[in-house]
């Protein structure tokens, strides 16, 4: 086995937490508020509601095979070379996602915090603590994750609670003026930008405490990430009203800057700076953790580790030619990103999942033989 | 940023290439040193204007159909 280390359940659902909180904290309320205008916390609830089953999905996917990662069964199941064409479609899912949302970071902070610095200066900083976390091995990433979460949850804490003030509720009236249908593809971005991606996670799936616990603590990081996106979507819509939100790329961190309390507390916008910067850390370590190790696991290595330097320069390139500018994103995001999810995210797991039923192998070689 | 490429270049091949070339892991030292070849190219190739090819385009070419359809659908 290349990875030997071992996260308890705790970790692994704090991670599944940042993972889901990591970059759509600041994309998806756009998304969702161009979509289905001043009912977009209601797609962001639909949305929710159907990435908790898919998250129970990846649980009965990956409690079948509780000692392997996706890409070792995948090619355990599905044969040699379609397998391999499989893990290597799986790898560069995680690949790509990396590099998006590496880009994310460079694109928030380029065009919010530090106009002036190249890109490249950006991708690059991110990129090198990206590589030593990555490094160091899942444990580590573990337990840091269990350090920074409490300022996390601090600071999320504050961001909600400072903006009750500003709240005017009629901006949310009418509630269901949108209808159904423009409710459902507003949905789709909460489904694909954190939910389809946690298929990330059935890569750290074997090393995360004992198996019958693990379901639990995954569905419990991606509903209490659901429910903060929930809230901060209500509160775009509240406090800045839809058509503000829709048109800003970060709205979350233009609902920061309302935050006045009295003459002294205001201008604390970087406090969402902050929490995305702490969550999107863990979500790229994550992706680019899994990558690694699936491409690792593909081609037979004794370790990952000396793949990590010509993939961290390949990521960079890629996340600066990934697109030429933030429409280009935008349009990618809303309207090829979720179907594209979709296969890679729920298709190929769920051919997987047939092949398992199918040949059902992975169940009882796996139970005899003791764990690592 | 060619400078910073072959900065890491020259340390991935001292400090890891020595340790696996010592440890005799040839395959896990030819497998990372293809893959380092290949980003040296992108950066070559980057520095000096080629355009690389965009992957998201040919991911957008292969779902735009089934985008039109379903998002008509849903409008």
């Amino acid at each position: 086995m290349i990875e030997k280390g071992n996260i308890n359940t705790r970790q692994y659902s704090i991670l599944s937490l940042l993972f889901s909180l990591g970059s759509a904290i600041l994309i998806v309320p756009s998304a969702l508020t161009s979509a289905a205008k001043q009912d977009g916390w209601i797609a962001a609830i639909v949305g929710v509601a159907a990435g908790i089953p898919l998250i129970a999905f990846y649980n009965a996917l990956g409690a079948r095979h509780p000692d392997k990662t996706l890409i070792e069964y995948t090619e355990l199941l599905l044969g040699k070379w379609v397998g391999k064409i499989v893990g290597l479609l799986f790898f560069s899912y995680f690949f790509l996602l990396s590099a998006l949302v590496l880009r994310n970071v460079g694109d928030f902070i380029t065009t919010i915090v530090m106009p002036e610095t190249p890109i490249q200066a950006v991708h690059l900083i991110l990129l090198i603590a990206i590589a030593m976390g990555v490094g160091l091995g899942l444990e580590v990433i573990a337990r840091s994750a269990e350090i920074f979460l409490p300022w996390v949850l601090l600071l999320l804490f504050f961001l909600i609670v400072f903006l009750f003030p500003k709240i005017e509720m009629d901006r949310i009236q009418p509630v269901f003026e949108s209808g159904i249908k423009a409710i459902l593809r507003g949905s789709l971005s909460v489904i694909s930008i954190p939910y389809l991606e946690l298929v990330v996670f059935l890569m750290i799936f074997p090393y995360a405490g004992k198996p019958e616990r693990r379901g639990a603590a995954i569905i419990k990081g991606g509903l209490i990430g659901g429910t903060v996106l929930v809230v901060i979507t209500l509160l775009c819509v509240l406090v800045l009203g839809w058509d503000f939100a829709s048109r800003h790329t970060f709205p979350s961190y233009t609902l920061a800057k309302k935050i006045q309390i009295g003459e002294f507390l205001q201008r604390i916008e970087v406090l969402v700076a902050i929490i995305w910067f702490l969550t999107i850390f863990f979500k790229l370590v994550l992706c680019f953790y899994a990558s690694l190790l699936g491409l690792a696991q593909l081609l037979k290595m004794n370790s990952y580790r000396p793949l990590i330097v010509p993939c961290a320069m390949i990521v960079l390139i890629v996340s600066i030619v990934v697109y030429p500018n933030i429409v280009y994103f935008r349009i990618f995001a809303s309207e090829i990103w979720p179907f594209y999810a979709l296969t890679m995210g729920f298709l190929l797991p769920l051919l997987v999942w047939i092949a398992s039923m199918i040949r059902s192998t992975g169940d009882t070689a796996s139970k005899s033989r003791p764990r690592a | 940023m060619i400078w910073i490429a072959l900065i890491a270049a020259a340390c991935v091949v001292r400090f890891e290439y020595v340790k696996l070339y010592r440890r005799k892991q040839f395959k896990d030292l030819s497998i990372s040193a293809c893959l380092l070849g290949f980003a040296m190219t992108l950066f070559i190739l980057r520095s000096a204007g080629v355009p690389i090819p965009d992957p998201l385009d040919w991911i957008s070419a292969v779902y735009k159909p089934a985008s039109k359809i379903i998002l008509s659908a849903l409008s």
